[in-house]
């Protein structure tokens, strides 16, 4: 499992921490945000969505929030772990680090395609 | 309705530790999503649910294979993708069927030569299934039809059951019984039926009243037969069956109240039957029997009986019941019932007939082909498995599961069942066609045998099984492990694991050939042994057959009757190429005709219990080639004398009655007759219907002491018989032109359609073992083959060391006997172990006759010799250089 967390996380697993680590988030609510999070790329359905928080728990990067009274309705809520924290702030650097050398070679987000020249 | 399938589903699938925490939340969500979409159009929701549901499936997926962190292979780059967008679970299995066509297309030999063996394997089961499903499985096409007995006769001599019943005897079970709701008695019969395009011969039944409600298929026009049509001299109607109604009479719907012509004589329509009412021996015409008042004598046994079960009653009570009512008839006539016992069967085991065993044996063995033909794909695919080793190698060291493999594998064998099973199905189309024309008379049911919905059914289910089998079998060669040991190996190392399963295969493979050629060879025995059975007549490939039936209106009397018959023997006579002519009631080799309890006169404790009669002419026993054995034969006097007393018996009635006492002169007969026959000859013996049963005791008397308007006639011809058709036709159109002939079969037809079923069997069979022994022979060259490619470096490692061809040569064949030898030894034990099985239809050959097993293990020995000499060949020519060159 050590291994493991030197990989990459699935697109969804890293939209699900994102939502997280900004507010608790319960079942459906969390479904919304990741796919507004992502500008609609990133849908899921509830069977995939909780095989992911699943394997989110047992990996300890979120966790289950207390459930508040009024929230029968909707199930319980998540948050982030620390651990999920780490693991999100490594990863985030990781794509950084792409970005980065995208830009140096005219292909980051903001380069201008009609700038691109060769080398 | 769609949460609580959600929630069902969602138990089913997800595991344990999933539900159980977060299985409610789980629900909620599923509802806000539904709530969401239902904001839209109603289209929405069902499609917001369909997307919810294969979403659960994907998730189920990936919590069990756990795909939850991207690695660095091209395989899962693909998840990369897909989860970013809503892609379900069914896009996943349509893609990697996509790629199994695509990369089956790339190696067209071995997909063709995959799918040809499925489909033959496929087809064959289908086509036997179809066969059987229409014979015994399929449900009656009658109301309620588990409630429908069949109601038969026993004797100890005989049979235990199935023989056939008087009307008094009959009649006096319906009355006694309460636990039958309703009761039919029946008989056969022929008539001749004559509309404008021409005069026809039909078989027709002879019913009591109610007979399409006791079936429960009422008249889809007019009326049933009714108490007012078994009244003996009430005016005669007539119910057509649908098919008879749509094929001669136009499917008229005012057919009812017409007149049609049955034996030259008007009768009237009372109804049509239904299209669903079937039966055996397919009637075209229902007609009453008109038992009351009419002459049923107690002692003649020609009838049987359908009836319905009272609500609550049983089969088995019912028969207990019959069976008691039945000891107080014996008790009552002891010469007619004594030593008779009666039951009741299920309609449905009726009219599936005493083949029902031959063909489940079929089944089984069509069985086993299908197992060869999975084992000969399986194979391939695992020779294929080996050649993408590495590739598979790699995948796995890359982190590759085995969930993906299993799929992948999966795939291709489904892809290669399905295409082999539509190639099959479509096979067993024409094959089913075959069958019924070559078989369709020794079927039950035949009309209903065909490839209908159950069938198809049947078919996709084995296609997907073997589908299933044939794609899981590579993968127990391609465990992790393994793969990864061959990467350890040089280039060309293959572990030892795959050829092992891959011998293992083939030897199972030999034996099943073994066990299917046993059997084809044992029912070739028994067919034979049943075609050297003294038939008792003689010359049959010469004698020619046909039926008169004379109309009644025309031939009303006795005299006119025996005055028709006389002339024509008289005019056939004398035709060139005739050497004999007869006539009789019955032909033989027939069965049918019987007369039960049948005693010495006066002595009704010395009594054959079941005797053949026949009323004959002069001409006859000439015209068949029947030898006589002591006394002499009838002469032309008693031939013409319709109060004569002079009778033939045949040998086997002699030795019943009189053992070791010569016949001649003795007097035989029931007591109220006047007098008694008397023996003036003892011919030879002529065997019955049932091939698997001695020849029944016999005796002959001059047709005009009964005359009947039907007879047959047989004729001997000096040359081809067939030749003398016309003429004979001609006399009888000149005699009278309103009468016609017909069934014109010649002697020896009637003979081979004796053994119908018993050759039905052993030709399937035959085709079986022939499929066997090529699929085997193949399979062994495939491995063979293998083996050798994977050795070629050793042999020319050994060649270049100088051992000569032969040795290679030797080598190669020891191995594919060290396959094939075990092989043909598990079959025989196999085939020894389920010898009881064929027991009941083989005919004087024991299941386990040691010649039929040496020449089986013989055939499968020079086949599997055979198949592995070309790839042993092949390697005594390798060119050391070359294939050490190779590495």
């Amino acid at each position: 499992m050590a291994n493991d967390n030197q990989l990459p996380l699935t697109p969804l697993s890293t939209g699900i921490l994102l939502a997280l680590a900004a507010e608790e988030l319960h079942g459906y609510a969390l479904m919304k945000a990741v796919e507004e999070q992502s500008g609609g790329v990133l849908t899921s359905g509830t069977g995939t969505l909780y095989a992911a928080l699943t394997r989110l728990l047992e990996d300890g990067l979120i966790e289950v929030c207390e459930e508040a009274p009024g929230d029968q309705r909707r199930g319980k809520s998540y948050t982030i772990s620390e651990a999920g924290r780490e693991l999100l702030r490594a990863e985030t650097g990781r794509l950084d680090a792409i970005v980065r050398r995208a830009r140096e070679v005219n292909v980051g987000p903001d380069s201008d395609l009609a700038t691109q020249g060769r080398g | 309705m769609a949460r609580l399938l959600y929630r069902i589903l969602a138990f089913v699938l997800l595991p344990q530790r999933v539900w159980r925490p977060m299985g409610r939340d789980l629900l909620f969500t599923f509802d806000a999503v539904l709530e969401q979409a239902g904001r839209g159009r109603s289209r929405d929701v069902f499609q917001a649910f369909l997307s919810e549901i294969s979403e659960l499936f994907r998730g189920a997926y990936q919590l069990r294979f756990g795909v939850f962190r991207v690695r660095h292979t091209p395989q899962h780059q693909f998840d990369l993708q897909t989860s970013n967008t809503r892609s379900n679970f069914m896009e996943g299995w349509i893609r990697e069927i996509r790629l199994a066509v695509r990369s089956l297309v790339k190696r067209p030999g071995f997909a063709a030569l995959a799918i040809i063996t499925l489909a033959l394997g496929i087809g064959a089961n289908t086509a036997i299934f179809s066969v059987i499903h229409g014979a015994i499985l399929a449900q009656l096409p009658f109301a309620d039809p588990d409630r429908l007995v069949w109601l038969s006769d026993g004797h100890e001599d005989l049979a235990p059951i199935g023989v056939d019943q008087s009307v008094p005897n009959l009649l006096d079970l319906r009355d006694g019984s309460r636990l039958l709701q309703s009761m039919a008695i029946y008989r056969y019969s022929d008539a001749n039926l004559a509309t404008e395009e021409s005069p026809d011969r039909v078989r027709m039944l002879m019913a009591t009243s109610e007979w399409l409600s006791v079936l429960g298929t009422p008249p889809q026009f007019g009326r049933d037969l009714g108490p007012e049509d078994d009244v003996a001299g009430a005016p005669r109607v007539a119910i057509l069956t649908d098919e008879i109604w749509r094929t001669r009479f136009g499917a008229d719907p005012n057919i009812v109240g017409q007149d049609v012509s049955i034996d030259s004589e008007p009768v009237q329509v009372a109804g049509v039957a239904p299209p669903e009412f079937r039966f055996p021996g397919d009637p075209q015409l229902i007609v009453p029997l008109q038992h009351e008042g009419g002459d049923f004598s107690r002692g003649w046994r020609t009838f049987n009986a359908v009836g319905r079960l009272a609500a609550g009653a049983e089969v088995e009570t019912l028969s207990a019941e019959l069976q008691s009512i039945f000891a107080r008839l014996v008790e009552e006539f002891p010469e007619v019932n004594g030593g008779w016992s009666t039951g009741a069967m299920p309609l449905r085991t009726m009219m599936a007939g005493r083949n029902t065993q031959s063909l489940y044996l079929l089944a089984g063995g069509v069985g086993l082909v299908l197992l060869i033909a999975c084992v000969n794909v399986a194979n391939l695919l695992i020779v294929r498995a080996e050649n993408r080793h590495r590739e598979l190698a790699i995948r796995y060291s890359m982190g590759a599961r085995r969930a993906e493999l299993l799929s992948h594998f999966l795939s291709e064998g489904l892809v290669l069942s399905i295409a082999g099973g539509a190639l099959g199905v479509a096979g067993a189309y024409w094959g089913v066609d075959l069958l019924m024309a070559l078989y369709g008379a020794t079927l039950p049911r035949a009309g209903e045998i065909g490839l209908n919905g159950t069938v198809l059914g049947f078919a996709v289910l084995i296609s997907l099984l073997v589908g299933l089998l044939v794609g899981l079998v590579p993968l127990i060669r391609s465990r992790p492990d393994d793969l990864q040991d061959s990467l350890k190996e040089g280039a060309r190392g293959v572990s030892a694991q795959g050829s092992r399963l891959g011998r293992i295969l083939v030897m199972a493979e030999v034996a099943l050939a073994v066990l299917i050629v046993a059997a084809a060879g044992l029912l070739t025995n028994s067919l034979w042994q049943m075609q050297k059975v003294e038939l008792g007549v003689s010359d049959v490939d010469r004698v020619l057959t046909f039926n008169i039936s004379l109309p009644r209106a025309k031939y009303a009397d006795a005299a006119a009757i025996n005055e028709f018959y006389d002339r024509l023997t008289v005019e056939i006579e004398p035709v060139p190429g005739v050497e004999a002519v007869g006539l009789v009631n019955r032909l033989p080799l027939l069965g049918g005709s019987n007369i039960t309890n049948f005693p010495v006169y006066g002595d009704p404790e010395r009594v054959s219990h079941f005797v053949s009669s026949r009323q004959i002419s002069h001409g006859y026993f000439d015209a068949i080639g029947v030898p006589l054995l002591a006394g002499r034969w009838l002469n032309t006097s008693e031939f013409a004398d319709t109060a004569t007393n002079s009778v033939l018996i045949n040998e086997t009635l002699a030795r019943e009655l009189f053992q070791g006492e010569s016949a001649l002169g003795q007097l035989v007969g029931p007591d109220w007759m006047e007098r008694g026959f008397r023996v003036v000859g003892v011919v030879g013996d002529i065997v019955g219907g049932n091939p698997t049963r001695p020849a029944p005791p016999a005796f002959y008397y001059p047709a005009v002491r009964a005359p009947s308007l039907f007879r047959s006639v047989v004729v001997k011809a000096a040359g081809d018989p067939l030749a003398l058709l016309p003429t004979l036709r001609q006399i009888v159109r000149r005699m009278d032109s309103e009468v016609p002939i017909f069934q014109v079969r010649t002697l020896e037809e009637i003979a081979r359609a004796r053994l119908g079923m018993g050759r039905f069997a052993q030709s399937l069979f035959g085709v079986f073992a022939a499929l066997a022994l090529l699929l085997g022979a193949v399979g062994i060259y495939g491995v063979m083959s293998f083996a050798v490619s994977r050795r070629a470096r050793e042999f020319g490692v050994r060649l270049a060391l100088g051992a000569s061809r032969g040795s290679v040569l030797r080598l190669v064949m020891g191995q594919g006997a060290r396959l094939t030898v075990p092989g043909v030894f598990l079959g025989l034990a196999g085939a020894v172990a389920s010898a009881r099985l064929m027991e009941s239809l083989l005919y004087e050959v024991s299941p386990l006759d040691p010649l039929t097993y040496m020449v089986v293990a013989l055939l499968l020995g020079v086949v599997s010799l055979g198949a592995s000499y070309l790839p042993a060949y092949r390697a005594t020519r390798l060119d050391p250089i070359t294939s050490l060159r190779e590495e």
